[in-house]
């Protein structure tokens, strides 16, 4: 049974909650910091733009981030404080360039109410305190001493229990904060409050503020010599201070959640609000008092949870509902009337509402659609594990061996001529002037003749490598220049060359060394070896790219690889490789400044080896599994970097990321040869061969997981695929700002599954909302339907009492609604059931027949139904089993009853579980998400030995995920090999607010208790950010309880296992007793889950 | 005059509405949120089951392992253990020679505890074992209390010459400490009902009579001012302050902080989170009865009980039942609600009414009309 699971990040957060700028990586250097809920990135801002620094996972929600500056030092230190109540103040160590943990605590209180409105955490600018407002009631305050070292903490009572924001005011004799807060008639006011660090305890502060803005929520303290605060709300903006400074200005109707000041002396501010507008707000002065509030709008951005003004004009948005942007204001505005432009975007997934798993392409390969951002920023995001190749042109060829690109040239930038060998012949294929591939003629060349290599040379000349001979020949007259021909008897088998260097092997283990001297092939050097070659490579790795030191060459019989010196073919180095499959391909290469040996076997093998460029020494012995046919190895650029193609029946890009070689599939089925192939028309290309067909195509950006986004400029809701129809449909809605009254409009659209094109929209009536949506067919109707289950949310209601089912089936690529149903509240849920329809409606689970009238129409009639919850939310089902996630109740088990017609309750979860989203992992055990932010599983006890028992399901898995889970689904994002171990553990994916992507994997319960010894190892290798305990936030925590993890594994953890260096991971491996290689090979293999 | 507060940052009256919301930011719909789900969630009492005793009048109950069990106290001092799920006797036990005035039970440790209380002794029960009799038997003494952490109990001293509260340990059964009770006001009029002890959500401090002591000191920490009477109320789990009778109190600056009119005349009790307080009418433990005098029978909640917001003090629901309820009982899941009432009160019969929390009673249940074999689960 699956109780045994392990859980991995496959996308990690990309939603934004803070930002902050500063000077924390040194005196004179600006960072920008990003929190990403569990991440934080430090940047450094440079006059290219932003470069990434770090990225750490931080072992907590982030509540808060603060940047400040304690007395006597250079620099900023970071304050954070996470959700479960611990906090850090981390310095930077430049020497090491990584985090310092200056301090860290526990801020949590045995007894106390935690806010509604969220955490706050404040630092004093004058850096006396850090003051936090954590539970209702209370404000901690944590002093520190002159030395800027953090003292113990304590409460002060805060009468105030509905507390909207806390900040301090600057330049106050004492620590003075202000609050904003709402009073028991729901109006809200502002107070202030000294901090009285002696008596530990508030003195009533210099002034207060009462009955604002209603929608009053954000406050911006204002620095000296202004001083004074900004209160911002709905629909005015209010300015005041202890002289009793007053004022106000009406602003349209907007929730604005962000804000980030531009100058020093708080003069300006930027504001962006809901509707992803960004506007400055000015506060004009005279004689350093403030006279009045000045409020420009600027532009458009992403709705914005977090600014932050760099330089220059160059802002940094952070979003949670959309991209993350990097935007410059303009003194000018552009043709719109924007001053905004936006200079770089940072793709984000959050929130992930809803998420469906798809094999797009047909390749055996889930891809993840999600629905994806709120608001204006809402999207269609198709996410895919590997690089996609777009295909721009292709043309039928059977029969191809080998494929070069060759420029006109040495020096032209794009290359011109294509090589295509097959068995016995060579046919060259040019650019014509319409930008189409033509047959060509290459005099020089041998046409008649399988080609080995072709390179182009120093001297602008051409090289062809053929069994009988090496030509050069003229880029200019194409004509043949120099010839060097294989002895007598001897033919050659392989070869590689570079601008100015050819090796290459004949048969009886005869290696031969060229140079090209004076347009002239000259014969250097020759070698015996003792045996056969089966593949050579001399591909630059030093100082000079247009001549290697290095030679590698891989044999038969001894299956080897050695490394040799050029120009003198002495032996530097020689691996054996075990086994009996020969290599097939070898590639000395340089990546991120890294110096690889590859060499890649018959069998899909690939063996990986650091290479020292000036010593040829080898280090680091990897092997990996790409495919299972052999493989063939070669570099290409895209975006002015270099990685490796391994052209094989699972075509496979190797690059470089954090010094580290990753492996991605590229979503073709088998490529059997593949050139760069650079083209004016085709920048960025590749050539690509494969069975029967030659294809020119562009490569995606070199990531992991390729991300395409559809936007929608609405927000969707829910989404499901029909193979059948070629479709996707998803239920959206809009937002309307411009009425008075703010309203809401729900669409159910039709998209093209493959050009993502939209076909058809079917408008959903007023107030009616589309809740839930599947593809399905029904008993007795081959027919595959879109049901989409809605609720009319009146908003005078506090429960729908009216829905639809809506059935619709697709024709000429419409939405043809061909039954509707009208239901007795909202259709939270909706499964394909026993060929009929199960809806979960309100707080009842009922059950539709699909009926054919005799005049061929359908209709929906209701068999059976169940209650018994408090709102039926979540429902899947298994043959006969359904299982309910509810709001409050946790999860139940029911069965349909075929005799009786009934369904009826088998179990339960007796815990109050507010839940967020559930799933079958199989037929006993069912995973559950909660509210606060953990999973677990709970398995049917259906060998128990009494009913009291069997009625219970008991739960076997706790875990804090720490992230807010909308939806599980059966499936994997990877390609899963048949004979791998791994392709056998089945896999769930999940999709989260903050846009994390999550791999739940189970596993057979050997491999989960050798991986458990590894993850208790791993934490003492391992120190969390801030020395934030690994094991505390992975325990199940919610407001009722907090109980060690169990049976689920943190994959996150475990897969930081190949990040450490060569010397931790064999301490590691000692402690596993495991030898290191074989410890490597078996995370390597997890992190093939994702 | 106050704008009217705006609808774009309060939390949608709806629940589906907030479904979605919550689906992309859970902050974003600011802090109404719990507050809405809270009045949607305890507005709602879907009554399940009834634990008859036809021989006898219940008075009080309280849930036992995981609320998979009740516990209920007699007339006649019997105690009898119900299963929860069927409403089934399990089986009866004889108790005290009086009625049974309160029952409490607490767990820690493993262990299982009862708790019961008669008009001058106390007795606790191993709630597995309730059949093998008490584990002890405390003389002189009255209306007993668990703290939170379950490890000692208060009580009453029925005692005349020594008026005070006794904290007695439950693992060794002696007396703790003494609270000598030096109050002039206490019962005060011709007040039959008695304040009622409470334990600080961190056990450190204990209220009864309207004083407050720390439990370390025998000597009173504060006395509040009367401005009704010192009965019902309580902590809040919140631990910011007290309530006594209608009034709420500053914890810490023992200020006045509101009056909730709600409130008066009560006994309370929170659900498992401490976001929400149970009401009822309080009566005069010590004879059953009074609870039926005309008086207290024409007041609006003595056929009901009330929910009540524990943050904002606002009412949720007057939830009614029919009958004179005598005592209400609570269970940490908040997943069921125990509620002993008098079936009927010439006869003088009660029973223990389950209630599922959140769930819509079936007759304001809206099912299809053409739903076949809908099946109702009790």
């Amino acid at each position: 049974m699956s109780t045994w699971n392990y859980v991995v990040t496959a996308h990690k957060p990309t939603s934004v909650s803070h930002s902050c700028v500063g000077h924390f990586t040194g005196p004179h250097q600006l960072n920008l910091i990003v929190a990403k809920c569990t991440r934080i990135e430090i940047h450094l801002l440079t006059p290219q733009g932003l470069q990434p620094m770090l990225d750490v996972p931080i072992y907590g929600r982030i509540a808060t981030i603060e940047l400040f500056r304690p007395i006597n030092e250079a620099q900023d230190f970071l304050f954070i404080a996470t959700e479960r109540y611990k906090f850090c103040v981390l310095q930077w160590d430049a020497e090491k360039s990584e985090l310092l943990t200056r301090s860290m605590g526990d801020v949590s209180d045995r007894i106390g109410r935690p806010t509604d409105n969220g955490q706050i955490g404040i630092v004093d600018p004058d850096c006396r305190i850090i003051g936090l407002h954590l539970y209702d009631g209370l404000f901690k305050v944590i002093p520190f001493d002159n030395k800027g070292q953090l003292k113990e903490a304590f409460n002060i009572r805060l009468e105030e229990l509905q507390v909207l924001d806390i900040k301090f005011l600057y330049g106050c004799i004492r620590p003075t904060i202000v609050v904003l807060y709402q009073d028991n008639k729901d109006a809200r006011h502002v107070k202030t409050y000294e901090v009285a660090l002696k008596d530990k305890d508030f003195v009533e502060g210099p002034w207060s503020q009462n009955n604002l803005d209603n929608g009053a929520g954000l406050l911006i303290p204002v620095p000296n010599p202004l001083g004074g605060v900004i209160i911002i709300g709905e629909e005015t903006i209010v300015y005041c201070n202890a002289n009793s400074t007053f004022r106000a200005i009406p602003i349209k109707q907007s929730i604005i959640r962000a804000y980030g000041r531009v100058d020093p002396d708080g003069s300006r501010y930027l504001l962006g609000d809901n509707t992803g507008t960004m506007h400055l707000l000015v506060l004009t002065q005279e004689r350093e008092r403030v006279t009045g509030l000045k409020i420009e709008h600027l532009g458009e951005t992403s709705v914005a949870s977090s600014i932050s003004y760099l330089d220059n004009g160059v802002v940094y948005v952070g979003s949670r509902f959309g991209d993350s942007q990097l935007v410059k204001l303009n003194l000018q505005p552009d043709v719109t009337g924007s001053f905004v432009e936006v200079l770089e975007r940072y793709v984000n997934l959050g929130p992930i509402v809803d998420f469906c798993v798809v094999d797009l392409d047909r390749q055996g390969q889930g891809q993840v659609v999600t629905c994806s951002g709120a608001f204006k920023d809402g999207s269609i995001r198709v996410v895919r594990n590997g690089i996609g190749i777009n295909e721009q042109a292709s043309v039928e060829l059977q029969g191809i061996k080998g494929l070069w690109s060759l420029k006109s040239s040495f020096n032209d930038p794009y290359d011109m001529y294509l090589v295509v060998s097959f068995i016995s012949e060579t046919r060259f294929l040019a650019m014509n002037m319409e930008d189409e591939l033509e047959e060509t003629e290459i005099e020089g060349f041998d046409a008649q003749i399988q080609t080995l290599f072709c390179q182009n040379a120093i001297n602008d000349l051409l090289i062809q490598v053929t069994a009988n001979s090496v030509r050069l020949v003229s880029c200019t007259s194409r004509e043949l220049v120099d010839q060097w021909n294989a002895p007598e008897g001897f033919s050659v088998n392989v070869a590689s060359a570079n601008a100015s260097q050819v090796l290459l092997a004949t048969g009886g283990g005869h290696l031969v060394y060229l140079e090209i001297r004076d347009a002239k092939l000259v014969e250097v050097k020759h070698a015996q070896l003792e045996h056969e070659i089966s593949c050579v490579d001399l591909n630059p790795v030093g100082e000079n790219p247009q001549y290697s030191s290095l030679a590698a060459i891989g044999l038969w019989t001894d299956i080897s690889v050695s490394i040799y010196s050029l120009p003198d073919l002495e032996l530097i180095r020689k691996e054996s490789l075990g086994g009996e499959i020969v290599p097939r391909s070898v590639l000395l290469c340089t990546l991120e400044g890294v110096s690889y040996l590859l060499c890649a076997l018959g069998d899909g093998h690939l063996f990986s080896f650091l290479l020292n460029a000036s010593t040829g020494e080898l280090t680091d012995r990897k092997k990996v599994s790409l495919g299972t046919q052999p493989i063939s190895l070669r570099t290409f650029s895209s975006k002015g970097t270099t990685h490796v193609f391994a052209s094989s029946d699972r075509p496979t890009v190797i690059y470089s990321s954090n010094k580290k070689l990753l492996y991605s599939n590229v979503n073709l089925k088998e490529v059997n040869h593949m050139c760069p192939f650079n083209t004016a028309a085709f920048p960025d290309s590749l050539a690509i061969a494969k069975e029967g067909e030659l294809s020119i195509g562009n490569i995606d950006d070199i990531q992991k997981l390729h991300i395409r986004t559809i936007p929608l400029n609405e927000q969707a809701r829910r989404i499901c695929h029909q193979e059948q129809s070629r479709t996707l449909a998803f239920c959206s809605f809009k937002y309307n700002h411009d009425s008075m009254e703010q309203s809401e409009a729900h669409f159910i659209r039709l998209l093209d599954h493959q050009t993502f094109e939209f076909l058809s929209t079917h408008p959903l009536d007023q107030y009616e909302c589309g809740c839930s949506m599947i593809s399905c067919s029904f008993s007795d109707d081959n027919n595959f339907y879109y049901c989409v289950g809605t609720a009319y949310v009146l908003p005078e209601e506090n429960e729908p009492t009216k829905g639809r089912i809506l059935v619709f089936a697709v024709e000429d690529g419409r939405l043809q609604l061909i039954v509707e149903k009208e239901t007795k509240g909202a259709v939270y849920s909706l499964n394909a059931f026993n060929g009929k329809l199960l809806a979960a409606i309100n707080q009842k689970i009922q059950l539709y027949k699909w009926m054919t009238r005799d005049d061929g129409s359908h209709e929906l009639q209701s068999e059976c139904g169940h209650h018994g919850h408090i709102l039926a939310l979540y429902t899947q089902t298994r043959g006969d089993f359904i299982v309910v996630g509810d709001l409050m109740k946790s999860i139940s088990l029911l069965a349909y009853k075929h005799e009786e017609s009934a369904i009826e309750e088998l179990a339960r979860d007796y815990n109050a579980n507010w839940m967020t989203a559930v799933e079958m992992i199989d037929d006993d055990v069912y995973i559950g998400a909660e509210n606060s932010y953990n999973l677990f599983t709970v398995r049917k006890n259906s060998d128990a030995a009494t009913d009291e028992e069997r009625g219970r399901l008991e739960v076997v898995g706790e875990y804090h995920l720490g992230e807010f889970v909308n939806r599980f689904r059966h499936g994997s994002l990877v390609m899963r090999l048949p004979d791998s171990e791994m392709g056998q553990i089945p896999t769930v994916i999940f999709g989260t607010i903050n846009g994390v992507i999550g791999i739940i994997a189970s596993l057979p319960h050997d491999h989960y208790v050798f991986l458990e010894k590894l993850q208790a190892t791993l934490v003492k290798f391992i120190k969390g950010v801030g020395s934030l305990s690994h094991e505390q936030w992975r325990s199940f925590h919610n407001d009722k309880k907090t109980s060690e993890a169990r049976n689920f594994l943190d994959g996150d953890l475990i897969e930081s296992f190949l990040d450490l260096n060569r010397g931790k991971m064999e301490e590691v491996a000692k402690i596993m007793a495991v030898p290191v290689e074989e410890l490597s090979k078996r995370v390597e293999e997890l992190t093939r889950l994702h | 005059a106050c704008p009217e507060p705006s609808r774009s940052i309060s939390a949608p009256p709806n629940v589906t509405a907030r479904m979605g919301s919550r689906e992309i930011s859970r902050e974003f719909s600011g802090i109404q949120v719990p507050r809405r789900d809270r009045q949607f969630i305890y507005s709602r009492f879907k009554p399940c089951r009834v634990c008859r005793d036809e021989s006898s009048l219940l008075t009080c109950m309280t849930f036992i392992q995981d609320a998979s069990r009740l516990a209920a106290g007699n007339h006649t001092g019997e105690l009898r253990i119900f299963d929860s799920n069927t409403a089934g006797l399990i089986e009866t036990q004889s108790c005290h020679q009086h009625l049974v005035t309160t029952l409490e039970s607490t767990s820690s440790g493993g262990n299982e505890l009862i708790l019961s209380s008669s008009l001058n002794e106390v007795k606790l029960w191993d709630s597995f074992s309730v059949s093998t009799g008490p584990l002890h038997t405390f003389e002189d003494c009255k209306a007993a209390r668990f703290n939170h952490a379950g490890t000692l109990f208060a009580a009453i001293s029925t005692d005349a010459n020594r008026r005070a509260v006794l904290l007695y340990d439950v693992q060794t059964h002696n007396v703790d400490m003494q609270l000598p009770d030096n109050s002039s006001l206490s019962g005060s009029g011709r007040s039959y009902v008695h304040p009622i002890i409470h334990f600080s959500p961190s056990d450190d401090m204990l209220l009864w009579n309207g004083v407050l002591w720390d439990r370390r000191s025998p000597d009173p920490i504060h006395q509040f001012d009367q401005f009704t009477d010192y009965c019902g109320g309580g902590f809040h789990p919140a631990g910011n302050e007290v309530i006594l009778n209608s009034e709420v109190w500053d914890l810490r600056k023992f200020k006045l902080l509101r009056s909730v009119p709600s409130l008066d005349q009560t006994v309370i009790k929170f659900n498992g989170r401490g976001d929400v307080i149970y009401a009822i009418l309080r009566r005069n433990l010590e004879d059953v009865t009074s609870s039926i005098n005309t008086r207290r029978v024409r007041h609006p909640l003595f056929p009901a009980f009330r929910t009540i917001d524990a943050v904002t003090y606002s009412d949720i629901a007057t939830v009614q039942i029919d009958r004179g309820v005598l005592d209400l009982a609570t269970e940490p899941n908040d997943s069921l609600l125990g509620v002993v009432a008098m079936d009927n009160p010439d006869e003088m019969f009660s029973s223990a009414r389950l209630f599922e929390v959140g769930r819509k009673r079936p007759t304001d249940d809206d099912s299809d009309p053409e739903d076949g074999g809908d099946t109702e689960d009790e």
